[in-house]
């Protein structure tokens, strides 16, 4: 039997005086939290870590504690720095002194914390998540698709009790232009470690609807200090960019942007503004379809417009034709071309006033009686197209018998029925008064001159 | 699982169609009528899609409610 035996209380007071002398009074050290626990009187307990940066192993493993005094402190100095609260998963750079007791063992008690450690931490890590989905060529692939121009039917993701869904859908539901907006909430966890799995189940339930929605919105509602890192978080951003549809975010954040924010169609601050925005499209929607509307009534009216004139340019060269004619039995021809005319007018002063009145196309209060307008608008184009063909058919038909009997008068058509012109130097004669015998004149027949000398003249 | 027949993007762009063939005068006369009719049915349609409850649309919602979720 061994002579020196010690009890486990000589043994761990041994150790402790081990530690004491062998130790510093404080390290400042890094190490990840990998559990973290407060108790009902206010101690933080917590397990920190370090990892094999390549194969992610754990190779050391302690116990850490803040006492309920040191906390009260840390506490709120590392939630407002770092805008984040402490949770599992955060590498921190704490101040620390080795304490063993004899019965709870080892164990560091943290006295002090560096917030910008673990600002520059959560930034590198960001920084890496970024550029892998640079790498990978897909950070701008949600931003690269097109909102459609009528985003109305939106699948929200958001917690079922946060009040910003409630905001949001009663700021869609009553905006005062009377936009129809249908909101359907997937819910998922929106802060600490389950939110990155909950967020993609939910957008997995809303792919199988795809077709049906026109935009995926996730909102947030602000408040007070939560763990955000799940919007920083690899997978999610890259469910995000593979989303057929385009996803808004309304997240909260009071610091930089996400990952997640990053990679989104667009990205605003709070469910407030991601309402706003999607008011304000459709607005910009609207303004669109109204401009055109304007545009094409103004184009046909000035169509019109033109017909009008071509109207009475064609009316104007008729009776410049017949005019020239001077001929007294055509003025029932005239006054047949005023009416026909002022019936033309008429019809085509009709359409510009439904045109006119169809600009209530635009107000959407009176789109029942744009309805009417535009069936008689069309009746009537159908009514001034048979008009104008058959007036100018039956104006051309009279015209035709008009110039039929000038034809008549023409001395060529004379000719043609035997008879014949004589002309002295071009001038047809109708008497002998200035003719004398020997001169030389011209008979002009139907078809070729004859060149004579006179040789006797009779009165 | 919706049957669109015709999407507000596709009368939209209609609407600026027969605009520019308005503009370019590729329109003629005769088809004038026939024109301000599918403009002013498609200036409608999407009135109705903005302004308008779809009924079938909030069928769908509700079938999701016993569904999915």
């Amino acid at each position: 039997m061994p002579v020196n035996t010690l009890s486990l209380l000589e043994l761990n007071s041994k150790i402790k005086e081990a530690i004491k002398s062998g130790t510093e009074k404080a390290y400042w050290v890094t190490g990840e939290i990998s559990e973290i626990k407060i108790n009902y009187s206010g101690h933080c307990y917590l397990e920190l870590i370090q990892k094999n940066e390549e194969s992610d192993q754990i190779v050391a493993r302690s116990r850490a504690t803040i006492w309920a005094q040191t906390f009260r402190l840390i506490k709120p100095y590392f939630e407002t720095t770092t805008g984040q609260p402490l949770v599992q998963g955060l590498v921190i750079l704490v101040k620390a002194s080795v304490e063993f007791h004899e019965v709870f063992g080892l164990s560091l008690n943290i006295l002090d914390i560096e917030p910008a450690f673990t600002i520059g931490e959560l930034a590198l890590r960001k920084q890496k998540v970024i550029d892998r989905l640079t790498e990978e060529g897909v950070i701008t692939m949600n931003r690269e698709l097109e909102l459609p121009l009528l985003s109305r039917k939106i699948a929200v993701i958001s917690s079922e009790t946060a009040a910003g869904y409630g905001d949001f859908v009663d700021q869609l539901v009553n905006n005062s232009f009377g936009y129809k907006f249908y909101c359907k909430l997937f819910p998922a966890v929106m802060q600490g470690d389950e939110a990155e799995q909950s967020i993609i189940k939910a957008l997995d339930r809303i792919y199988s609807y795809e077709d049906f929605f026109d935009i995926v919105v996730i909102i947030r509602g602000g408040g007070s200090q939560a763990d955000l890192s799940c919007f920083n978080s690899y997978w999610l951003a890259y469910h995000i960019t593979q989303f057929p549809l385009p996803v808004l975010t309304g997240i909260g954040h009071e610091q930089d942007d996400s990952v997640v924010d990053l990679v989104a169609h667009t990205r605003l601050k709070t469910p407030t503004a991601v309402a706003v925005f999607l008011i304000d499209h459709l607005t910009r929607v609207e303004d669109a379809l109204n401009t055109v509307a304007i545009r094409i009534t103004d184009e046909i009216r000035s169509l019109v417009e033109a017909m009008k004139n071509d109207l009475l340019l064609l009316i104007k060269n008729l009776q410049l034709n017949l005019k020239d004619t001077q001929t007294q039995k055509l003025t029932g021809l005239l006054y047949f071309i005023h009416s026909m005319s002022n019936r033309i007018h008429k019809i085509l002063d009709t359409i510009q006033q439904d045109l006119n009145r169809s600009d209530v196309i635009l107000d959407r209060m009176a789109r029942r009686q744009v309805e009417i307008q535009t069936a008689s608008v069309e009746t009537l184009f159908y009514r001034i197209q048979r008009e104008v063909l058959n007036s100018k058919k039956q104006v051309r038909k009279d015209l035709d018998s008009v110039i039929d009997r000038l034809r008549i008068l023409d001395p060529l058509n004379v000719l043609k029925r035997g008879y014949s012109i004589t002309c002295k130097g071009g001038i047809p004669l109708k008497e002998i008064e200035y003719l004398s015998e020997g001169n030389t004149i011209e008979t002009l027949l139907h078809k070729g001159k004859i060149h004579s000398t006179i040789k006797k003249l009779m009165p | 699982m919706t049957s669109k027949k015709l999407n507000y993007n596709e009368a939209y762009k209609e609407l600026e169609a027969i605009l520019a063939k308005l503009e370019n005068q590729e329109l003629d006369v005769d088809q004038l009528s026939v024109y301000v009719k599918k403009a002013s049915e498609l200036v409608k349609f999407c009135k109705g899609k903005l302004h308008e409850t779809e009924k079938e649309i909030e069928k769908i919602l509700n079938e999701m409610d016993n569904d999915t979720i």
